[in-house]
């Protein structure tokens, strides 16, 4: 077996690279600048032995503002770049994947806000086209609200699935969430819409209604993708710290709040009681992002070595 | 939605932002200047590419070859695009040149920015890419000013200086993807060159076994001298 561990977006150990054009739209941001810091990120994770990266969404600054028509070509304009960026992802062995935006919402009752979503979610899958990655780059998504409603939600995110381009739909992996749709509710969806599922092991331990195992539940979120492509799943452990208010009063953290690193002791036993299964890659979803990956990598290789031997974590 | 005014606001743009990215590149010939003023490019060779050329400015480097204004850093200007070109396509007057097939990034930039003061070179012969911030390019009055690991360098530097010891910081050496030393100590037995290394929060990094093999090289943690620089220097030359 053998894991590829990644970590979303930011770039904590290097302060000094950016990960997307982040000027304002006065300031002319361009998506040609944000692959030129994708492309220093690249050099970054091959010097730290890192295969698995999360782009951010917003790549392609205001690609699909309303207002904003001269920035809705960017990504004709950078074909070459991306071509060529997506040349480095082989080269490199990196698989990359976008998080879709939380205000991106298929099942939204309000249909301007579904037309967005939709607006922004093929966007997303057509830089990955442009890029030529294969079908484990994906776009991951929440089912959104319940609306008070939560089975005609569900439904609707059936509705929203539908109106998305078919490139798209092949893109999109779904992934349950900490307080609404567990996995059974993304098990549920697959069988009508064969969307991939992603396993979040903290949503999955604060939402689970059906009590469901966890390597049970986690099974069932990998049997979703076809055979030869590599699922992936999310990791991360709650804060623990204390939290202060405004007027500083003492509160207990949310559970829900990732910590800045990963617990290496959830992990490794996590790992280690799972029973064999096919192959999956981790993204660690941390605070500190690159460097709790190198410090649990770091942990894994000193104190579990039986783990990274089981797993061939790399 | 309201939307600010339809104005470019680079000059007044974050100002006093740590982190703005900023590439320093070298123009040594009043062509290539001339392109960057006039027709708003500049080009980076594929294969000479530095490891980070990603930023939200370029800072132009004139060298020696403009005379009494060169060795200096008058200009500057915001990145507005990245092109990835053949040389063909680059320059198609110079279509037969031998590298016409050579991939090479074409920064296209803004208006050049003049600095209030510029920012002189009295220390390095061979400058090539640097890499800054926004923050320091606007401060800076010498190239020594601009380095992103300087806040290590300078203080190590300054200890070496104190000390009355002869050094010099961004020393060229032919050494794998680290052209230049951070540091070069100067003695009665020769000459010691310092790396400075960025914090690498992974140990498991493997060292590069060239760096370690040659003894008149010693690479150095940054934090480690932010730490405490008066015993870096006091390790290092025990160690020596």
């Amino acid at each position: 077996m053998l894991v590829r561990l990644g970590f979303p977006v930011r770039i904590i150990g290097r302060s000094d690279l950016r990960n997307h054009d982040g000027r304002r739209w006065q300031n002319r941001p361009h998506l040609s600048v944000s692959l030129a810091y994708v492309r220093d990120i690249f050099l970054y994770l091959q010097r730290q032995r890192i295969h698995m990266y999360r782009l951010s969404a917003d790549l392609a600054p205001y690609l699909t503002h309303p207002d904003l028509p001269h920035f809705h070509d960017q990504i004709s304009e950078c074909e070459d770049e991306l071509d060529a960026i997506g040349q480095m992802v082989p080269a490199l062995n990196i698989r990359l994947s976008f998080h879709a935006p939380a205000h991106i919402l298929l099942n939204s009752p309000n249909p301007h806000h579904v037309l967005r979503s939709v607006v922004q979610l093929n966007a997303l899958a057509a830089l990955l086209d442009a890029m030529h990655l294969g079908p484990e780059a994906v776009i991951v998504v929440h089912v959104g609200g319940i609306y008070e409603q939560p089975e005609q939600a569900r439904e609707r995110f059936i509705l929203g699935f539908c109106r998305l381009d078919p490139r798209t739909q092949q893109r999109l992996a779904l992934e349950h969430d900490d307080r609404h749709f567990s996995v059974s509710d993304i098990v549920w969806l697959h069988q009508r819409l064969g969307v991939r599922l992603i396993f979040d092991l903290l949503h999955h331990q604060i939402n689970n209604p059906r009590h469901l195992p966890i390597p049970q539940a986690l099974a069932m979120c990998l049997a979703t993708w076809p055979p030869g492509q590599t699922p992936k799943i999310h990791i991360s452990t709650p804060a623990t710290e204390l939290v202060r208010d405004r007027k500083s009063h003492p509160h207990p953290p949310r559970l829900n709040r990732h910590s800045h690193y990963i617990n290496p002791f959830t992990i490794t036993s996590f790992l280690r009681d799972l029973p064999r299964m096919r192959d999956f890659d981790i993204m660690l979803e941390a605070k500190a992002c690159d460097l709790a990956l190198l410090q649990l990598r770091r942990y894994l290789h000193t104190r579990a070595p039986d783990v990274v031997d089981r797993y061939h974590l790399v | 939605m309201h939307l600010a005014p339809d104005r470019p606001t680079y000059p007044q743009v974050h100002p006093a932002d740590a982190w703005t990215p900023v590439l320093v590149a070298v123009i040594n010939n009043p062509t290539d200047f001339d392109r960057a003023r006039d027709q708003h490019w500049y080009r980076i060779p594929l294969k000479r590419a530095p490891r980070q050329i990603a930023a939200e400015y370029l800072a132009l480097y004139q060298t020696a070859k403009f005379g009494a204004g060169g060795q200096r850093i008058h200009y500057y200007a915001p990145i507005l695009r990245y092109h990835l070109l053949s040389r063909r396509e680059l320059l198609p007057q110079q279509a037969d040149h031998p590298r016409a097939q050579e991939q090479y990034f074409k920064l296209e930039i803004g208006e050049l920015l003049e600095l209030a003061h510029p920012i002189t070179n009295t220390r390095h012969p061979r400058l090539t890419f640097l890499y800054t911030t926004l923050e320091r390019l606007l401060v800076a009055k010498d190239v020594n000013d601009l380095w992103l690991r300087s806040a290590a360098r300078q203080k190590l530097y300054n200890v070496i200086q104190e000390r009355g010891l002869a050094v010099e910081c961004w020393y060229p050496v032919d050494m794998g993807d680290r052209p230049e030393a951070d540091l070069a100590l100067f003695g009665p037995h020769g000459r010691l060159t310092l790396y400075i290394d960025e914090p690498e929060w992974d140990e498991l990094d493997e060292v590069q076994p060239a760096y370690e093999a040659d003894i008149s090289h010693i690479h150095l943690k940054a934090l480690d001298i932010l730490r405490d620089p008066e015993q870096a220097l006091r390790h290092l030359i025990q160690n020596r």
